[in-house]
C-alpha cells in the first residue's frame, strides 16, 4: 500500500453541533491524547468565522489539520490539506496551490474509490460502514463486506467512517482499512481523553 | 485603478429557478452587462467550480469581467477576474494574500463608515446598498436611499456600485447620483425578457 504522507490511523472530524464542549477544548484534549489528524468540518459557518476558528485551532493542532471542502481557508490558515466531499473539488486543484497539501476524498462506492486514487487523492473515507444517525439520509450502511471490496480495489489508505465506535475498529482494520474516521464518538464523548485512549488500544497507534 | 465595467448582473438562483447561473450570464452578456457576478451560497463546491469555469469562458469571449462571490478558492481555480466579499466573507486583506494585486476585490458596505473601511482595506470597488426596497434583501433594514448614496460617492475614491431594488424606473436617478455603476439581480432575471432588460439598463448608464 502507498501510505505516502499519511502518518495517522485515527482521523477526528469536527461537528460543533454535536459537541458536548467547545471545539477548542475537545480538539485540545484530542491533541493532548496523541491524535495526529483533525478534519475541520463546519459547513454552515460563514467564511470569516470559519477562517477565525481554523486559525485558532491551528495553534492547538500541531499535527495534521485538514479543512473540509475549503481550499481558500486551508491556504489562509496554514493547514495541512483539504478534504473533498463527494461533490467537492479535484485533487489536482488542492495540490496546485500547495504541493504539500494532503488531499482526502469521501467516496460511497468502489467506482468512486478507484477514481479518487486515479485522480491523485492521497486517501479516501469510505462509508457509512455502520448505522449512524449523522448519515441516515444516505440510506442503509454499506457494511464491512463492501469496505473490504473497496480496500482491495485501491492502493491508497482507506478510512472507515460512519458509526465508528471503539468496538468496531478491529472489524474495519481486519478487512483492510488503514484507519478510522470518527465524529460522534469523540464530539459526544463525556471524556475525550479516555475515548481517544480506547481508540488507541484498538488501533495500536493513533 | 483597474478598469471595471458599469453594469453588473448577479446570477441568483434563490429568487428565481427558471434560469441557471450559466443561462443568466449568457443573457446578461448578450444584453450588454460588462460584469457577471456568480453568487451561490448553497451549491456544492465541485458544481460551483464547474459553473464558474463555464461562465469565465463566456465572459472571456466578450471581454466581460467575471467576479465570484465569497469563494476565493473558486475564484482562484476558475481564473476569474476577482471576488466580491460581503461582511461575513473572508476579509479583504486575506483575500489579497491569495489573489494578489492584479485581481479585482470588491467589498460590500451598508454605511459610510463601512465604505471608508473597505477602501482602506484595499477594495477595488464598493457595492453599497440596498438603495430601494428589494425582495432579495428584505431582512437587512431600511433602504439607504439616493441621498445616502451621494454621500458615499463623494466620500470614497474607488468606484461605487449601487445595489438593491434598482430597475428601469429608477436607474436614471441612481446614475445621476454619480455612482460608477449598478449591480442588479431581479431587474434582469425577473423580467420576461432578460436580454432586453439588460439592454435597457445599459442604455441609461452609457447614454
Amino acid at each position: 500500500m502507498k501510505r505516502g504522507k499519511i502518518n495517522f490511523r485515527l482521523l477526528v472530524i469536527t461537528d460543533r453541533k454535536l459537541a458536548k464542549d467547545s471545539l477548542e477544548k475537545i480538539i485540545g484534549n484530542c491533541v493532548k491524547s496523541g491524535v495526529k489528524a483533525i478534519q475541520l468540518r463546519e459547513k454552515d459557518l460563514p467564511s470569516n468565522e470559519l477562517l477565525r476558528l481554523t486559525r485558532k485551532l491551528r495553534k492547538t493542532v500541531k499535527g495534521n489539520l485538514i479543512i473540509n471542502d475549503r481550499l481558500d481557508i486551508a491556504l489562509l490558515s496554514n493547514a495541512n490539506g483539504v478534504h473533498s466531499p463527494e461533490k467537492g473539488i479535484d485533487a489536482e486543484y488542492i495540490k496546485r496551490y500547495n504541493k504539500n497539501f494532503q488531499a482526502g476524498k469521501s467516496v460511497h462506492s468502489i467506482k468512486q474509490a478507484v477514481n479518487a486514487e486515479k485522480v491523485g487523492f492521497d486517501y479516501i473515507l469510505f462509508g457509512p460502514v455502520f448505522r449512524t444517525p449523522a448519515k441516515v439520509k444516505y440510506g442503509s450502511p454499506q457494511g464491512l463486506e463492501k469496505l473490504k471490496k473497496v480496500c482491495n480495489s485501491v492502493n491508497i489508505p482507506v478510512f472507515a467512517v460512519g458509526g465508528i465506535i471503539p468496538m468496531r475498529v478491529r472489524k474495519c482494520i481486519n478487512v483492510g482499512a488503514h484507519g478510522v474516521a470518527v465524529i460522534g464518538a469523540v464530539m459526544k464523548s463525556n471524556n475525550v481523553k479516555k475515548t481517544i485512549g480506547v481508540f488507541k488500544d484498538e488501533l495500536g497507534v493513533l | 485603478m483597474k478598469r471595471i465595467g458599469r453594469l453588473c448582473v448577479i446570477t441568483d438562483t434563490m429568487i428565481q429557478n427558471k434560469y441557471s447561473h450559466r443561462e443568466i450570464a449568457k443573457m446578461a452578456i448578450k444584453g450588454g452587462a460588462n460584469i457577471i457576478q456568480l453568487r451561490d451560497k448553497n451549491m456544492p463546491t465541485g458544481e460551483l467550480l464547474e459553473t464558474a469555469i463555464e461562465i469565465k469562458k463566456l465572459c472571456s469571449k466578450k471581454r466581460v469581467l467575471f467576479i465570484v462571490n465569497d469563494r476565493i478558492d473558486v475564484a482562484l481555480i476558475s481564473n476569474s477576474d476577482g471576488v466580491h466579499l460581503g461582511k461575513d466573507d473572508i476579509p479583504i486583506k486575506d483575500a489579497r494574500k491569495i489573489l494578489g494585486n492584479n485581481k479585482i476585490i470588491g467589498g460590500t458596505a451598508h454605511s459610510l463608515k463601512e465604505a471608508v473601511q473597505r477602501e482602506k482595506e484595499g477594495a477595488d470597488y464598493i457595492g453599497f446598498g440596498h438603495i430601494y426596497p428589494t425582495y432579495s434583501k428584505l431582512k437587512k433594514g431600511n433602504p439607504k436611499g439616493i441621498n445616502y448614496l451621494k454621500r458615499i460617492v463623494r466620500k470614497v475614491k474607488i468606484p461605487v456600485f449601487a445595489i438593491g431594488g434598482i430597475n428601469h424606473s429608477n436607474i436614471k436617478e441612481v446614475i445621476n447620483s454619480g455612482v460608477h455603476g449598478v449591480a442588479v439581480i431581479g431587474a434582469v432575471i425577473k423580467n420576461n425578457n432578460p436580454v432586453i432588460a439588460a439592454k435597457g439598463l445599459r442604455k441609461v448608464i452609457y447614454d
